[in-house]
């Protein structure tokens, strides 16, 4: 029979009949679900609207050393909070201070250009100042970095190890597949709130105690462990999905026709199961910036000059007394925050009936 | 080229049962328990059975996707499990699969084209567009539209579906077409374009088919030989012709008499039979069928209660297991 | 069931083991020491002191004692045998280390209470809530209402919990004087918290009960109620409530770990003398034992929690198999 292998074999069909129509074929692009799933998405005003709301934050975000804003750590002694005034009846003065915490070299050089560009000339204090004179809309334009910023790092957890995590397990299966689901499960069982709260506080010791210099900076350790929190829903979910594609008659078909692991992998697994990771990533995000709001109203987030959106909030929420409302210290963050979080959550409500993925509460 | 296309010899495979706790022992599920089956280029071997038989392990075995706990599976001679390299390759090629749900069986992300071109890239075999071309020739020959060559299995129809996961076992030009139930999950319309579909197929690519079905009328139209199995064994086997005339195995008689029309002027009584098929994790002692059997009550034989019967021949072309029938 | 049970108790010993030895180690691995603070002790007063609390011991002995069940010290098995149990395991947490004179069992027990007391209410608010809103919202998809609660459960979601807790004082404390701003006492004292803590987890469960009475309100054995007459607070109560409860009841679990999450915050605003304030003042004291006992009761009650949420849901669809989930 292995005569029979060569390739000139005479062949059943007639091949060369149909050169025409491949021809032909090729020109056509197949409608592909990805791209029908964009076009459903895009159908939704609300959902076009929260991404451009999301693209606008991303970038002002970025861009924030550049922007004309007061300095968010400038301090005037003696300020009272000031309530905000409408742009058109003070639109700005000379008076910026570059005064910052140490920021990161491409940082330092957008603020130079901010200064090259704009000189002395800053915004008024259209959101108001907080207690210490600082412009709160300076402070909450920096802040949507670190917001932000522990979203991303939770997402880039989530994808890489959790979808490793999980891939891995419902790839390989068998012991393995055992333990690493064990240990999904006993970190789900483990409140995280203590991991966190154990680890963070490390960093809290009075320096005379700890002696020497730790390695990690509080706020990269406060990253890690919203990063290290965060991958577990999604490590179950991949795993899940790969199960069911592992065992599905398309890919026993591509076994049979000699398919190695990495094909399956390649050709059936990643795109079936791209679409649940996106939507899961889209309802993780806002659980994490709500957590880092959580951890920083607890004194555990970033360190004061430095801010993010939830510290602005908790300064806020503390600042709310009977005699005297100073609204706009909460309202300004807490406004930002639950416009960003409707956004997201737009984007994956929309993200989810794209792809057609089902809702499940996370266990 | 002596050797039939395909050989199963001795066949048992046996999968490790879940325990039900830490203290009980370990059990096994002998699914497939030791099972002869020959298929020569062209034929067309019907496998019948209820579910839970083990019909669906055989094929599985077949095309590679269980191993054999013993015995083997011979395509061409060659011993399917100790293939490596390039005799594999050849192997995979010689036979392949049509699945029961033609829902599952398609990747819902791909376009069917791209479904059919897989073996044939897995293969690496031809240029890219002389792929495209074997793919738009296998359309033609399970009679798909070319037009349907970019869309999406959701967007096709149950026969359509079928048609195309067809088509992808074709691809490749085997030289066995292995059915697992292939038209369960169609509509009665459909089924039969199907089965004419398979019929066709065979005459013109000299296919020979092993057809797995619980439907007996489907296996009529298309089988020469067909192989009854009970609970992992074949208890009887036999050209489709006369074991449809007279089936010698009890089981065999309640099968039929439970799927055929009776024909007018013939007296034969509609045999129901008791009870639930046993599990295979707990076979019966002796016989596997003589629980339920209802030729045991009019001639009472506690043989069957003691002792397996083996295959036996009953005339030129067909054998039996069955202790009852032994008198040829 | 009964294996079930088993099963979930092995779980639990697990668990319970792995929060107590993570816990153990996470707080000696940290810099400084429960005497480590601003004032700095003379040093043969801390000498004492960590003697007393058998800081001196090497490291696998305080994990044996602080384990339990067997009793280390000199009043123990290895001294006169007088109190031969203690350690987590024997339920005895030992003495803090920084509320001198005053065992942790005791700090427990006057702040656990009411934290259990608010953790509950606000839970079963949440779910009063929360259904309430979502079965009015699936009554007339599309209507003002359905509309409103909607937005408002977006709100739920969207909003910290301080800043909801900011609010309600705000608005219920402030502008219209009606309830306290903060304390622990009476009734009163603990409707704000107990609202501002239920309020996101009342929004979510809105959704999730929303989505699920519209689904199964949606499946043929509704149709045929329907078709028989039945009118439609009749059906959405008597027969879909069942199937769209299951998503409920399985966030729950989720709804009150985070509702533990939630009152280490709410406490803080509203003064309340809950374990939660303990919480993080003892791991940030390095009060070892204290930081050891509040962890390992949250971690049994969400453990608990877990439990009887599983057994409520085989109960709502008997089609579950509890062994297959353990």
């Amino acid at each position: 029979m292995s005569e029979r292998s060569a390739s000139s074999t005479p062949s059943w069909f007639r091949d060369a009949d149909y050169e025409f129509a491949a021809v032909q074929i090729e020109r056509l692009r197949p409608e592909s679900p990805w791209r029908k799933a964009r076009e459903r998405l895009s159908q939704r005003a609300s959902v076009r609207w929260s991404l451009r709301f999301l693209v606008f934050l991303a970038l002002l975000s970025f861009l924030a050393p550049l922007l004309p804003l007061p300095s968010p750590a400038a301090i005037t002694v003696a300020a009272e909070p000031a309530p905000p005034v409408a742009p058109w009846s003070a639109l700005g003065d000379h008076k910026f201070v570059p005064e910052y915490w140490d920021l990161n070299p491409l940082d330092r050089a957008l603020v130079s250009v901010r200064t090259s560009l704009f000189g002395k000339w800053r915004t008024g204090p259209w959101l108001g100042t907080d207690a210490l004179g600082r412009d709160v809309l300076a402070r909450v334009v920096w802040g949507s970095r670190t917001s932000l910023l522990v979203a991303l790092c939770a997402a880039l957890t989530s994808l890489v190890v959790g979808v490793t995590w999980g891939a891995l397990a419902g790839l390989v299966g068998g012991r393995l597949d055992n333990v690493l689901m064990r240990i999904v499960d006993v970190l789900f069982a483990v409140p995280t709130i203590f991991i966190v709260i154990f680890t963070l506080s490390f960093l809290d010791a009075p320096k005379s105690a700890v002696g020497e210099a730790s390695l990690l900076s509080r706020e990269q350790v406060f990253f890690l462990v919203v990063g290290a929190v965060s991958w577990l829903s999604m490590a179950r979910v991949v795993r899940g999905q790969v199960l069911e594609l592992k065992r599905s008659a398309f890919v026993e078909a591509a076994r049979i026709a000699g398919a190695s692991t990495p094909w399956i992998l390649r050709v059936h697994v990643l795109p079936n199961v791209l679409g649940l990771v996106i939507v899961n990533l889209t309802l993780t995000l806002p659980s994490v910036i709500l957590y880092e709001a959580f951890l920083s109203f607890l004194g555990l987030g970033v360190e004061p000059p430095k801010v993010s959106w939830g510290l602005l909030a908790a300064e806020g929420a503390e600042a709310l007394n009977p005699l005297e409302s100073y609204v706009w210290l909460i309202a300004a963050p807490a406004l930002v925050m639950a416009l960003t979080l409707f956004a997201l959550q737009t984007l994956g409500d929309g993200l989810r009936d794209a792809f057609g993925v089902e809702e499940r509460s996370e266990r | 080229m002596s050797a039939p296309l395909l050989e199963l010899r001795d066949l048992h495979v046996r999968f490790a049962a879940r325990r039900g706790g830490w203290f009980e022992p370990r059990r096994e599920l002998h699914a497939v328990r030791g099972v002869d089956l020959r298929l020569e280029r062209g034929g067309a071997l019907g496998l019948v059975g209820e579910s839970g038989c083990g019909k669906s392990t055989v094929a599985r075995a077949v095309v590679g996707l269980q191993r054999p706990s013993s015995g083997g599976v011979f395509i061409e001679g060659l011993e399917r499990a100790s293939a490596r390299g390039a005799r594999a390759r050849e192997l995979r090629r010689r036979v392949s699969i049509v699945f029961q749900d033609p829902y599952s069986s398609l990747d819902p992300r791909l376009p069917v084209s791209a479904s059919v071109l897989e073996p044939l890239a897995i293969d690496g075999r031809l240029r890219p567009r002389a792929r495209r071309m074997r793919v738009l020739a296998t359309f033609e020959a399970v009679g798909l539209d070319a037009a349907l060559y970019h869309r999406y299995p959701h967007e096709l129809s149950g026969g359509q579906r079928q048609r195309v996961a067809i088509a992808r076992a074709l691809v490749l030009e085997p030289a066995l077409l292995v059915c697992d139930e292939p038209t369960s999950a169609l509509d009665l319309s459909v089924r039969a374009q199907i089965v004419n579909l398979l019929d066709e197929l065979r005459a013109r690519f000299g296919l020979a088919l092993l057809f797995i079905s619980h439907d007996l009328a489907v296996v009529r139209r298309l089988a020469d030989e067909i192989a009854v199995m009970y609970l992992g064994r074949v208890v009887e086997r036999a050209p489709a012709q006369q074991l449809f005339d007279a089936p010698r195995h009890p089981y065999s008689k309640a099968l039929l008499s439970a799927v055929l029309a009776p024909r007018p002027g013939a007296h034969e009584e509609r045999i129901v039979l008791a009870g639930e098929p046993p599990s295979p994790l707990a076979p019966p002692t002796g016989c596997a069928f003589h629980p339920r059997c209802f030729a045991r009550e009019r001639v009472a034989q506690d043989r069957c209660e003691r002792e397996s019967p083996e295959l036996s021949a009953r005339g030129a072309q067909r054998v039996c297991a069955c202790h009852l029938t032994d008198a040829p | 069931m009964l294996r079930f049970l088993a099963r979930r108790a092995a779980w639990f010993a697990l668990t319970t083991w792995v929060v107590i030895t993570l816990a153990f180690f996470l707080l000696r691995a940290a810099p400084g020491g429960p005497f480590s603070s601003e004032r700095k002790l003379h040093p043969s007063v801390e000498a004492a002191l960590r003697e007393q609390y058998h800081l001196d011991w090497p490291l696998w002995k305080q994990y044996l004692h602080t384990l339990g069940p067997l009793n280390l010290d000199e009043r123990g098995w290895l001294g006169d045998g007088a109190d031969p149990f203690g350690g987590v395991l024997a339920g005895d947490f030992g003495p803090s280390m920084q509320h001198r004179d005053v065992s942790v069992n005791d700090v427990l027990a006057s702040s656990l209470p009411i934290s259990i007391t608010l953790g509950s209410l606000a839970l079963a608010l949440a779910l009063v809530l929360g259904l309430s809103a979502g079965v009015a919202s699936a009554h007339s998809p599309g209507s003002k209402l359905d509309q409103s609660v909607r937005a408002l459960a977006t709100g739920g979601l969207v909003l910290p919990n301080f800043v909801l807790a900011s609010l309600l004082v705000l608005v219920f404390a402030f502008w219209i004087p009606v309830l306290p701003v903060a304390g622990f006492g009476t009734p009163r004292h603990l409707v704000l918290p107990s609202l501002a803590l239920a309020l996101p987890f009342a929004a979510y469960i809105a959704r999730l009960s929303r989505a699920g009475l519209l689904e199964t309100l949606s499946k043929d054995y509704i149709r045929t109620a329907r078709a028989k007459g039945a009118s439609r607070a009749r059906i959405l109560w008597k027969h879909a409530m069942r199937g769209a409860l299951a998503p409920v009841v399985s966030y729950l679990g989720p709804a009150a770990a985070g509702v533990l999450t939630g009152s280490l915050v709410i406490e803080r605003i509203f003064a309340i003398p809950g374990a939660g304030t303990h919480f993080i003042a003892s791991a940030l004291n390095r009060d070892y034992t204290l930081a050891m006992g509040v962890t390992v009761v949250y971690a049994v009650l969400v453990f608990g929690f877990n439990t009887l949420v599983d057994v409520a849901y085989t109960l709502l669809d008997p089609r579950l198999d509890l062994e297959q989930e353990a």
